[in-house]
């Protein structure tokens, strides 16, 4: 799963940025296989928040579309954050390196919480066609 | 469930979107609070990750100095040891010789130290005192003293003599009673000194030239055997021989007062501290451009667009004090990479301030930086090496040699000779002092 994130995050950083910087040891060993599963966390909970605690446990009327864009926002925002502090709290140094794999994990974290959403979506009780019907 | 309350106003609405804020706040910090928890178990293992290469530079205590101080006290040397006074200022060799036998006394870096005069082959051995009163000229009879070879040949036949430090200070002049042997001088010298050639040792040889009052027995013997100097000067030769490292560390700790002419002959440090600086740097001069980054013990870097340059570091407190300049470095420090391209940037290697180690950790561990560039690296692994060749006898050997000493001189009877029987007793060409590697692996 490392080497997944390693190269999900390099190549998709790469579009914007080839050269590696000095501390690319410490994102391939460590931050990217750590900022990698916790924005897959986060999007994975606030699926389920969205669909299983606020749309079928509760009956909050949080199902239209706008109130999933908002945690899709809020998804991607979390994205961000969390690659710049836990890069950061783990001494990666400030970089355009790492400006550009906040940008590139804001879009992870977007990708996650779509794919989750479509995946799970339709055992949810209110929001079952939240954002869009189908496809099963 | 009791927090849907369905309140019929077109307030409804809005608190719904409180709720919903407030909803995702508390999710926030949840999410916050998680995502700090492994920030503390994790730290431990990053500097892995920053610190690529680690040859750690106190880990390996080095050997204990041993240090056999031998002294030429024969004739021929006294007029370097008059007797002074308040109103005659010492000799340069009582200074110097005086400055380093006390460090030799009382320096933390030697283990143990013993004295020895040379009257004939077989060395005295004589208590700190004793020594020190013939150097400060307060002992008057000297013995006949000894020809060159034999006398080394005794001090390298002294037990141990191989595996500790020995020093010694004498006039070299070589005057053979059998003149047959002045076709041989470089033979004879590299026979007295045998072990140098069959164990390496190293032979370090500084030069002086100090005022002599007294006696003074030229080579050649003609047309006076000897002459009455009052202060003119001539000179006199300190010689370090001992295992490389240990001559190394001597010379470095101990004679750090040396004077300017130096040779050094199979001098080689132990592998000085060595590594890529990559991270945590503040200074911008520093810090590595193109593509390039540590991994393992090595570096990871894409030279294919853009040439890489980084820093390195450099414990070589152990070199020699002239050797340890910028300037010297720069000159004779190679950097070797088969399969690709790599070298040192002019002006870049320099000495760490005392600032910048202790402000920057990272720098904490060397004394020297200096700037490598890569700019080809066709397969997929390579190994970058730093050496530092050993530099063949120096120039002012020549001009500090002659033929004919018996018009007394700052230059000494076959001195060019003499350390040619030492340099034979080498391979060629002279095995380097120190070489340190760096893997290095093509980013694809």
């Amino acid at each position: 799963m490392q080497t997944f994130f390693t190269s999900l995050y390099s190549s998709l950083i790469s579009i914007f940025q080839s050269q590696r910087p000095a501390d690319y040891g410490l994102y391939k060993t460590d931050l990217f296989s750590l900022v990698g599963w916790s924005t897959l966390g986060v999007a994975l909970l606030l699926v389920v928040a969205f669909y299983y605690l606020f749309n079928s446990a509760l009956r909050t009327g949080m199902f239209r579309t706008t109130h999933w864009v908002l945690t899709l926002a809020l998804a991607a925002g979390l994205g961000t954050l969390l690659a710049n502090t836990l890069s950061k709290s783990h001494g990666a140094e400030s970089s355009s390196y790492l400006g550009y794999f906040m940008v590139v994990n804001m879009v992870v974290a977007s990708l996650w919480f779509l794919l989750f959403s479509v995946l799970l979506k339709r055992w949810s009780t209110y929001a079952r066609t939240t954002p869009f019907v189908g496809p099963f | 469930m009791p927090i849907s309350v369905s309140v019929g106003l077109p307030a409804s609405r809005f608190f719904r979107c409180f709720r919903l804020a407030g909803v995702l706040f508390g999710t926030i910090s949840l999410l916050s609070s998680c995502s700090s928890e492994p920030t503390e178990t994790k730290s431990a293992s990053s500097t892995k990750g920053t610190k690529p290469v680690a040859t750690t530079p106190a880990a390996t205590e080095a050997a204990p100095l041993r240090v056999s101080v031998f002294l030429e006290y024969s004739g021929g040397m006294k007029g370097f040891v008059p007797r002074g006074g308040a109103d005659k200022p010492p000799t340069e060799f009582q200074q110097r010789i005086g400055a380093l036998i006390t460090e030799t006394q009382v320096s933390g870096a030697i283990a143990d130290r013993k004295y020895y005069l040379c009257e004939n082959a077989a060395p005295k051995a004589v208590p700190f005192q004793q020594l020190r009163d013939v150097v400060q000229g307060e002992v008057n009879q000297a013995a006949l003293g000894t020809e060159l070879p034999q006398m080394l040949e005794g001090i390298l036949n002294m037990p141990q003599a191989t595996q500790q430090v020995s020093v010694v200070i004498s006039d070299f002049i070589y005057g053979p009673a059998r003149k047959s042997d002045f076709s041989q001088l470089p033979n004879l010298i590299r026979t007295s000194i045998a072990p140098v050639s069959q164990k390496q040792l190293a032979v370090a040889v500084f030069g002086e030239a100090s005022r002599f009052y007294g006696s003074y027995f030229p080579a050649v013997k003609t047309p006076v055997q000897k002459r009455t100097l009052n202060g003119e000067k001539v000179p006199y030769y300190v010689w370090v021989i001992g295992p490389p490292a240990l001559v190394a560390r001597y010379t470095a700790e101990v004679f750090k007062n040396a004077p300017a002419q130096q040779a050094f002959y199979g001098l080689k440090t132990d592998t000085p501290a060595f590594a890529p600086l990559l991270t945590k740097l503040t200074e911008p001069k520093m810090k590595p451009s193109g593509s390039v980054y540590g991994e393992g013990n090595g570096l990871t870097m894409n030279v294919s667009d853009d040439t890489a340059e980084f820093t390195v570091g450099l414990n070589l407190k152990e070199l020699p004090a002239a050797w340890q300049k910028p300037e010297f470095l720069a000159q004779h420090v190679r950097v070797r990479l088969p399969n690709g391209q790599a070298s040192l940037l002019p002006n870049s290697v320099r000495l760490l301030t005392d600032d910048e180690q202790s402000g920057q950790p990272v720098l904490a561990p060397f004394t020297h930086v200096m700037r490598l560039r890569v700019s080809k690296l066709a397969a997929p692994t390579a190994t970058l090496s730093l050496v530092l060749p050993a530099p063949e006898t120096p120039e002012w050997v020549a001009a500090w040699s002659t033929t004919n000493d018996n018009t007394p001189a700052p230059r000494t009877f076959g001195l060019d000779q003499i350390l040619a029987g030492v340099r034979q007793s080498y391979p060629t060409p002279l095995p380097p002092v120190f070489t340190v590697q760096l893997p290095l692996k093509n980013d694809k």
